[in-house]
């Protein structure tokens, strides 16, 4: 990351402000339902486990049945039974 | 909505073989190619050219599968189109149909043609005027079902209709699509005027026997006790006093009355009842825009008793529109006259019923004090008589005639003036 860019991240920090310039915005519903925007792509993709590039981290997600109901250059929407997210 | 629009811009159904189904979706994402429904199918059969690989289906943009189509021999994927939707298949479909698009063509013209004519007609804002009057005076002049809407000339029509039905103020014709709102106001006409001053005079319009008498003007002539005939003269209006001399007042009196009544009614013992055979005929016809179109070839019914019932229904829409047709069905019951003999009790009943009604209609807001009645049977006949005691008022205002005006007081002129 840029110095410029850690340092918005600084501030948004500072300011309490929720959204980080170009950090991808993740809506969980319960477990059944992600909708990710401004993702990076999918790296991996099966029914027990979906990994989707984030740009600076890679966001896994675990569970069962899991399936990618719509997909566009933005967004994504993955739903089934989600047991776990992780980030690395 | 997206998706109405997608199904308007074409939607297809394309199955994918491929070995990494993540390098397929991203190559989608890159490509601006938005997918749903993703349905993992199975693993590839070995026989084809992908080997372990996996089978998805996914909906797309027929745009979109156009596009991917070019890229999968590079990437290492194979598409194939499954189904297809939405507008562009359903035009693709019907293009060849000329029969078809001529009517639908027709069907819009005909439809657009026939929304220029009024087809109903509500008439608001009446009371006193029937709307069956307001809508023949129309009919007159030219403005009925059928009519063409932008011909009529509201305000034209307006003033023509004022002058042939007085008791209206304003009328104005709102014409919506095929439905014209025809707004009228009523014309409040002036009350009657009752000159307190003219000269009048107080007559019985009962006989009677006078109970009670208050006189507020005028002077009296009977007094209670007294036996009056129908018209006769019980409060003058010609006052004549030494100081002012012979004048005429406007008499006034309220003169309550005995009156007895006696009222006859008959009925033959035997009546005729109908009996129903069970035989009904029907007769159908269609009503478009005023015109009666039968729907049957003979009209003649050969019963010599029937009962006819005719039943219109106007047709609507769904939405609750009403269209210009309305289905009249006439329903032919065929009765045979049997004549049977009723009991006394109940012909007596129904006399008195009548008879009950006629002195209450006679007497009215008066008081009944006593009834009698008789009732006979002879000749075949039933015959009820009422005799009925009755407390009433029975003063009446007249005007005066000629000669008993004062000459002193009023000039013939006067006279007519009054009356």
């Amino acid at each position: 990351m840029s110095r410029i860019g850690r340092a918005a991240e600084r501030v948004a920090e500072r300011f309490d402000i929720p959204a980080f310039p170009g950090a991808p915005r993740l809506t969980l519903l319960g477990s059944r339902r992600l909708h990710i925007e401004r993702h990076r792509g999918i790296l991996e993709y099966g029914t027990d486990f979906i990994s989707v590039n984030c740009g600076r981290s890679v966001l896994g997600i675990f569970g069962a049945s899991l399936e990618l109901r719509s997909m566009s250059a933005e967004e994504l929407l993955i739903t089934g039974d989600i047991s776990r997210l992780e980030f690395s | 909505m997206q998706r109405a629009l997608s199904l308007l811009r074409g939607v297809v159904r394309v199955e994918i073989i491929c070995r990494h189904p993540e390098r397929f979706l991203n190559l989608c994402a890159s490509n601006d190619v938005e997918l749903w429904g993703l349905e993992r199918v199975g693993d590839a059969p070995d026989a084809g050219e992908i080997r372990g690989g996996v089978v998805l289906r996914v909906y797309m943009r027929a745009s979109g599968f156009l596009r991917m189509r070019p890229l999968s021999g590079e990437h290492g994927f194979e598409i194939r189109r499954v189904t297809r939707r939405g507008a562009p298949v359903l035009i693709r479909k019907l293009r060849r149909r000329y029969i078809l698009i001529a009517g639908l063509v027709m069907c819009v013209f005909i439809t657009r043609a026939l929304s220029l004519f009024v087809w109903d007609i509500r008439v608001l804002g009446n009371e006193r005027v029937p709307a069956a009057r307001i809508l023949e005076s129309l009919k007159t002049l030219g403005f009925s079902y059928g009519s063409f809407g932008p011909a009529i000339k509201s305000e034209q029509l307006a003033n023509e209709l004022i002058l042939e039905i007085p008791e209206l103020s304003w009328f104005a014709v709102n014409i919506s699509g095929s439905r014209a709102d025809v707004l009228v106001r009523e014309r409040v006409l002036p009350p009657e005027i009752v000159y307190g001053d003219t000269p009048s005079m107080v007559v019985a319009k009962k006989s009677g026997v006078i109970l009670k008498l208050s006189v507020l003007e005028g002077a009296a002539l009977v007094k209670p006790g007294d036996t009056v005939e129908k018209g006769e003269l019980l409060v003058t209006g010609i006052l004549d006093s030494r100081g002012s001399g012979r004048r005429a007042v406007h008499a006034l009196a309220e003169i309550e009355a005995r009156t007895w009544y006696e009222f006859s009614a008959k009925m033959p013992s035997a009546s005729v009842v109908k009996r129903y055979t069970g035989e009904k005929k029907r007769r159908r016809a269609i009503i478009i825009a005023g015109k009666k179109i039968n729907l049957y070839f003979s009209s003649g019914i050969l019963w010599s008793s029937y009962d006819k019932i005719t039943e219109t229904r106007r047709l609507t829409l769904p939405g609750g529109g009403l269209l210009p047709v309305s289905l009249v069905t006439d329903s032919f019951l065929r009765y045979e006259p049997v004549s049977t003999r009723q009991s006394l009790e109940r012909a007596e009943a129904t006399l008195k019923s009548g008879l009950t009604k006629r002195l209450r209609d006679a007497v009215g807001d008066g008081e009944i004090i006593a009834v009698v009645w008789d009732t006979r049977e002879e000749n075949g006949a039933v015959t009820v008589t009422l005799r009925a005691e009755c407390r009433e008022q029975i003063a009446e205002a007249r005007g005066f005639t000629e000669a008993e005006l004062p000459k002193s007081e009023l000039s013939k002129s006067e006279f007519s003036k009054i009356h």
